[in-house]
């Protein structure tokens, strides 16, 4: 997606202005991002689209509110994750035991650089495990990564404190730092 | 993000899968599909509405019965207005202005709670239907497969 902000802004205008061509436009040029931001929370491709097209629809039905000063990607993204959330919700929220705080430093000091030199396959492990990861911290990891979103964005989209979104991250970081310490081996 | 974590370097280049060709065709139908269901409800009870309006206005339409000197069922009514109107233009406007005139001086009085209710609930609901009639602000999303 290499859109300006600009030229969103005057898609958008068109759509709410009656512009069937324009909002197809945004669909077009947004949703390869938001898939990869949503994929990546939900865990699997079928949730992904069907939240995608929930978006689009809530989207499409707000468009005379919407406010034109914001950006529409966290716009988008926000809708996607709440959309999400309210899935989970139903399967509830569920957050692992409390980590050892202590340990939570390890992430820093974990990759060596054997582990470095394998970087590709360390990325697609990375991935796999951030799959396994619970919700919660898949979806902060989804939006500060994926989206690009900052912590005040993240916080604001998932209606949570921005210290919980700082804690989730550190534990997930701390998670994901364990697996691959236990897939490589390296101590 | 810290730029010297490694971690965060990594998370940063996640690799994500590709989504499915498709998916924006299959959001635009969607869109369609429940514009559409959306619009059928809407339509849907703006017609119970209408019939509500109806029922209520009903003892008015038996009151112009009677100024135009109509008689029996609705459908009556109804078919002899019809017979009218298809019989020319003008006898139609004459008779409907004879019918008003005639309601207005004989029927002032019996107009009853009920008929204004049913009259405004009347127009509610058409204005309702001619909203869902008129073109949408955001117009109308063309493409889609799947809905």
């Amino acid at each position: 997606m290499e859109m300006t902000f600009a030229s969103e802004q005057d898609l958008i205008r068109r759509a709410r202005a009656g512009e069937s061509n324009a909002f197809e436009q945004l669909v077009y040029a947004f949703t390869p991002d938001l898939f990869r931001v949503v994929r990546r929370m939900t865990g699997n491709t079928e949730d992904a689209e069907a939240a995608i097209q929930e978006t689009f629809w809530r989207v499409w039905q707000a468009l005379p509110r919407y406010q034109e000063d914001c950006r529409f990607f966290p716009y988008l993204v926000t809708i996607a994750a709440n959309l999400v959330r309210d899935a989970w919700r139903k399967e509830r929220w569920v957050l692992p035991g409390e980590l050892d705080e202590e340990s939570a430093t390890l992430s820093g000091e974990l990759l060596t650089p054997e582990m470095q030199l394998e970087e590709t396959e360390l990325l697609q492990a990375l991935a796999k495990a951030t799959e396994e990861l619970p919700p919660p911290y898949r979806a902060v990891i989804a939006l500060r990564y994926d989206a690009g979103l900052s912590y005040d964005e993240t916080a604001s989209a998932l209606n949570l404190p921005v210290n919980t979104i700082r804690t989730h991250l550190r534990r997930a970081k701390l998670v994901l730092s364990k697996k691959l310490k236990e897939l490589y081996g390296k101590e | 993000m810290g730029k010297n974590d490694p971690m965060d370097r990594l998370l940063l280049r996640l690799p994500s899968e590709p989504p499915k060709g498709g998916i924006p065709d299959r959001v635009l139908g969607y869109i369609q599909a429940q514009r559409r269901r959306r619009m059928g409800i809407h339509l849907g009870a703006s017609l119970v509405l209408a019939a509500g309006g109806l029922w209520l206005s009903s003892p008015l339409v038996s009151t112009l019965a009677v100024s135009t000197n109509l008689s029996g069922s609705a459908l009556t009514v109804l078919t002899e207005w019809v017979r009218v109107a298809l019989a020319g233009l003008e006898a139609y406007v004459n008779y409907a202005w004879n019918g008003v005139t005639g309601m207005q001086s004989n029927i002032a009085a019996p107009i009853s709670t009920s008929v204004g209710l049913g009259l405004a609930v009347l127009s509610v609901s058409v204005l309702l239907i001619l909203g869902q009639l008129m073109p949408q602000n955001t117009g109308s999303v063309s493409k889609g497969a799947k809905a």
